[in-house]
């Protein structure tokens, strides 16, 4: 008699809605592990690979072992099992083991789940149990079902391999080494040839002078400066630049330092951008090859304005030694210091 | 007397009560089953869904606290401090041994004077290089506190900014989690009635109950 009884209404739309609510999580689930891996790939692409380092984490963190959860990320395989086992749980499997109802995997924890052992340490005598076992094949737990048997997991501990926020093999090393090198060779060939070239004029002016062997040409040496040894605290000794050339060797360092930092600057934001591209498109081989496509374009450019400032000191430190001296001796009479013959910047007097 | 067409509607009447409890009984019992059901997915679903919510909170909130960790005091004093030697030996590297007949600059170019010149030059090169030493340890200090390439401004920015990717991504997943579980609460439960084919047996009873309730009246009214 079809038709007389109780007929859904709406079976149709609850039939799509379901379909569609499955359908939405499946998507999701797939959005997810595109981040994921996007976000891994970018990750590589600018920063290497982040090292690793086994930590304990608590079972209880694991989906399945939520208080309250459904027992999740059970699959099988692992330990292979076909039906040999019966009896009560061993105290101790190897890997690979056989249990009655093959094993169990929770989560990625490398702990196992045994289905079949008869009596499992009691938990179920006569009846098939569930027997939970560590990595190492040790017996940690038995119980009737899993719901009894995820209690008793919920305090122990697994080892989980965790990001260190260290990564190793920079895919950058070899530009920010290249970029450096180039930084140092050029201000420190930049540096070394207006230095030589103050040490030439203050000998000369030295000797024009007719102060050569004096104090005073000894002490305007140690003012333009130069390298001395020093002990270090470790042993060995340190290369200590002092004077006005340890000034403009300091100065210099800072605006590499300055620049090296720049460059890690904008390999960062090319990372961000790679990220927000991620987000934008949600799929990880575009965004691995925009993540390409940014760190190629990573431009280091030199700041070569500072070079300008990074002379300034050996100038102004050697055309004040020759306006200390004007007015006292031939040197001056003769009209020398009016030729000026250091000054790129100035007429010496701003250091008188 | 009873008229037999009123009897024959009494008992349609009566059949046609029971049909009818019948059917409402099935309605009743096949909505609560689909009631059941349904609360039992939202439940699953919600616990589910809470449990995967909890899993990325907590994956942000390790982020954070990592990063929280390590902009505290010993950290970040243990990180200027390895800053000030990186910054220190790029300054001042350190060599094995002085080299071989090494000279001051001064020496070398004017040759040594000698006596209390040459003394005098000796001091106030030691001056010099101890004064330019302590300049360099305190360039190192105040460069790895603040801008330098791993100082402590642009160490903090570097934290702050990996967890705050990692405090995005799951903030990201948490969203599209919320947008799954939406969709998933607007599923409805099935809902059931009683079907079109009893309905019109129950309009026939009804009609015949209605001549039987008339016949019934009559004969009750002609015995009175």
């Amino acid at each position: 008699m079809g038709g007389k009884g109780a007929q859904p209404q709406n079976s149709q739309m609850v039939q799509f809605e379901r379909e569609q609510a499955a359908k939405a999580e499946a998507k999701e689930q797939l959005r997810k592990s595109r981040l994921e891996q996007g976000m891994k790939s970018i990750t590589e692409t600018f920063q290497g690979k982040e090292k690793t380092a086994p930590a304990a984490a608590k079972l209880s963190g694991v989906a399945g072992l939520a208080p309250g959860g459904v027992w999740q990320g059970m699959s099988s395989g692992g330990w292979s099992g076909s039906h040999t086992g019966t009896g009560k749980a061993p105290d101790k499997v190897d890997p690979g083991a056989n249990a009655a109802g093959g094993w169990s995997d929770i989560g990625d924890t490398g702990w196992k789940v045994a289905l079949g052992y008869e009596g499992a340490g009691g938990g179920n005598p006569g009846g098939p149990a569930y027997s939970a076992y560590d990595p190492e094949g040790h017996l940690r737990a038995v119980g009737a079902a899993w719901e009894q048997l995820a209690p008793q997991l919920e305090g122990l501990d697994y080892t989980k391999m965790r990001g260190t926020g260290e990564f190793e093999n920079d895919p950058f090393a070899r530009t920010k080494d290249k970029y450096k090198t180039g930084l140092t060779d050029l201000y420190g060939r930049n540096l070394n040839t207006t230095y030589n070239k103050a040490l030439d004029e203050a000998l000369y002016g030295i000797s024009r002078a007719g102060l050569r062997g004096s104090t005073t040409a000894k002490d305007l040496m140690k003012d333009v400066g130069g390298v001395n040894y020093v002990p270090a605290e470790g042993g060995g000794f340190n290369q200590v630049a002092y004077g006005q050339y340890g000034e403009a060797k300091n100065k210099m360092a800072s605006d590499i330092d300055k620049s090296m930092s720049d460059l890690n600057t904008q390999i960062q934001s090319a990372q961000d951008q790679a990220e927000n591209q991620l987000y934008m498109t949600e799929d990880p081989d575009v965004a691995a090859t925009e993540a390409h496509k940014l760190a190629g374009n990573i431009a280091p450019v030199p700041q070569y304005n500072a070079l300008g400032d990074l002379f300034k000191p050996l100038v102004i430190g050697a055309t004040g030694f020759y306006g200390g001296y004007q007015g006292q001796n031939d040197f001056n009479r003769s009209g020398f210091a009016n030729k000026n013959v250091l000054s790129t910047t100035g007429s010496g007097k701003e250091n008188g | 007397m009873c008229d037999p067409i009123g009897m024959i509607g009494l008992a349609f009447s009566i059949g046609s009560q029971v049909m009818q409890y019948q059917a409402q009984q099935d309605v009743m019992q096949k909505q609560q089953a689909a009631n059941d059901e349904w609360l039992a997915y939202q439940r699953f679903k919600s616990r589910q869904h809470d449990a995967t919510q909890e899993a990325m909170r907590a994956k942000a909130d390790a982020s954070r606290t990592k990063t929280l960790g390590e902009l505290g005091g010993d950290p970040t004093r243990q990180a200027q401090e390895t800053e000030q030697a990186r910054l220190e030996e790029n300054m001042a590297p350190t060599v094995d041994k002085v080299p071989a007949g090494f000279k001051s600059i001064g020496d070398q170019l004017l040759g040594q004077a000698g006596g209390r010149i040459e003394q005098h030059y000796a001091d106030a090169l030691t001056n010099a290089t101890r004064e330019a030493r302590q300049r360099m340890q305190d360039l190192a200090v105040v460069q790895s506190t603040t801008g330098s390439q791993f100082g402590l401004a642009n160490r903090a920015n570097s934290l702050l900014g990996q967890s705050q990717d990692d405090i995005k991504l799951q903030n990201d997943m948490r969203q599209g989690d919320l947008a799954v579980w939406g969709v998933q609460k607007a599923v409805e439960p099935i809902k059931y009635s009683i079907g079109s084919g009893a309905g019109a047996f129950g309009g026939i009873a009804q009609g015949l109950a209605g001549i039987a309730g008339k016949s019934l009246g009559q004969a009750a009214a002609g015995q009175v």
